[in-house]
């Protein structure tokens, strides 16, 4: 292998959760988007192993930090249009777009000496927009207010109770136990209840 | 914190991938080489991007598999000095604190990169910063963080030798030291910004 240069493009989070969709599409794998309702047989490649595995790590890390299904092209092309009109550098930009700062102490972090370049105003612009396109998660509130319910709904109480086994396992990491190796077990099983 | 990488390989397709279209076998034999890797002194392989050209093949004597030049583009995991990421606490020891971000577990913050004026509690295993003298935060397991790449180290690991009686007494007493990681980043939370998300909401 020869690398004939090193970095040919910067790639921002969306742009690779793009890709990283793109990939479970083609695969039928269904890690942050809707599985497949019917799974093609037999297509459990054991070769393509580490390709799922970094496509599931990725894609999830990709979801929790701030990227939504629902992210679009055009909010992404919004704000970008918006950040070209301030003197920014690209690496600025693109930390802007992938970390989206809510707080003029976020924003400081990200551009340096912003005190010097931008006036308090324009901070509080940029930090506008990336609200109007990036509208604030209300996922907080919406927790919150399921564990309240919890004890009332014993549904919801379920439903909570999933969602932060699945956040668990990502931080743990003890689930590389997978699906594939599960669905190529029961396959065999079959075969040899067939024979 | 990603980035494309120009590369070019000598790919091998095997004989039962003849019957797919040739750039999807090209794809796939890519992905099975370098996926979920390393590629020294540039980062962690996510998959292919796109590829750019290949050459008709070659074959070899005695050997049904076909050898194609592939030109294409990897996507790349690689932050560059300097990037905020978002991460989460993984473990907090006397020497400092170990990140995890899902697909990439190597990211150590030392304790000179914290802030200052902090401390270790081994009690409540946690890294408490004092911030003045009315105001002490934490830092804890499984909080997520923001933090600055300052540095990254590529380390070369040989391969491992079989599993025989010598080897695995070596192992038995060299169990304390970790294994170096093949790409590991340092980084670093000292200045405003940094440090729990909750903090500066």
């Amino acid at each position: 292998m020869k690398i004939i240069q090193h970095q040919d493009k910067l790639i921002s989070n969306f742009e690779a959760y793009q890709h990283v969709v793109s990939i479970q599409k083609k695969n039928d794998w269904g890690f942050t988007i809707p599985p497949p309702e019917k799974k093609r047989r037999g297509k459990f490649n054991p070769q393509l192993l580490d390709l799922e595995i970094i496509t599931r790590d990725l894609s999830q890390y990709l979801v929790k930090v701030n990227q939504t299904n629902e992210s679009t092209q055009e909010s992404f092309v919004g704000l970008m249009l918006v950040l070209n009109t301030y003197e920014i550098e690209v690496i600025e930009k693109l930390m802007i777009m992938n970390l989206l700062p809510r707080s003029l102490v976020n924003l400081y972090a990200i551009i340096e000496e912003c005190e010097d370049r931008f006036t308090q105003e324009q901070c509080e612009d940029i930090l506008a927009n990336v609200e109007k396109f990036y509208p604030a998660p209300q996922v907080d509130d919406e927790e919150a207010e399921g564990q309240e319910e919890m004890d009332v709904d014993e549904e919801e109480q379920v439903e909570e109770e999933e969602e932060e086994e699945d956040e668990e396992a990502f931080v743990q990491d003890d689930g590389l136990e997978h699906e594939g190796y599960v669905k190529k077990n029961q396959d065999k099983e079959i075969d040899e209840v067939d024979s | 914190m990603f980035q494309l990488s120009l590369i070019s390989d000598l790919i091998r397709i095997p004989p039962h991938l003849f019957n797919l279209p040739r750039e999807i076998a090209i794809k796939q034999e890519l992905n099975v080489k370098h996926s979920n890797k390393i590629i020294p002194k540039l980062g962690l392989a996510i998959s292919v991007y796109d590829i750019i050209e290949y050459d008709s093949g070659l074959f070899k004597p005695g050997d049904g598999a076909m050898y194609i030049q592939v030109t294409c583009r990897l996507l790349i995991f690689k932050p560059f000095i300097g990037e905020i990421i978002t991460g989460w606490i993984e473990k907090c020891t006397i020497d400092g604190i170990k990140i995890n971000i899902g697909f990439f577990n190597d990211i150590f913050i030392p304790k000179a990169l914290l802030f200052e004026n902090s401390s270790f509690s081994i009690d409540e295993n946690a890294w408490i910063w004092k911030m003045d003298d009315d105001t002490t935060l934490y830092l804890d397991v499984n909080e997520k963080i923001y933090f600055r790449i300052e540095e990254e180290i590529f380390t070369n690991v040989k391969p491992k030798g079989p599993l025989n009686n010598d080897n695995i007494k070596k192992d038995d007493d060299g169990q304390q030291k970790e294994q170096t990681p093949p790409y590991a980043l340092i980084a670093s939370c000292q200045t405003d910004g940094m440090g729990c998300c909750s903090w500066w909401e």
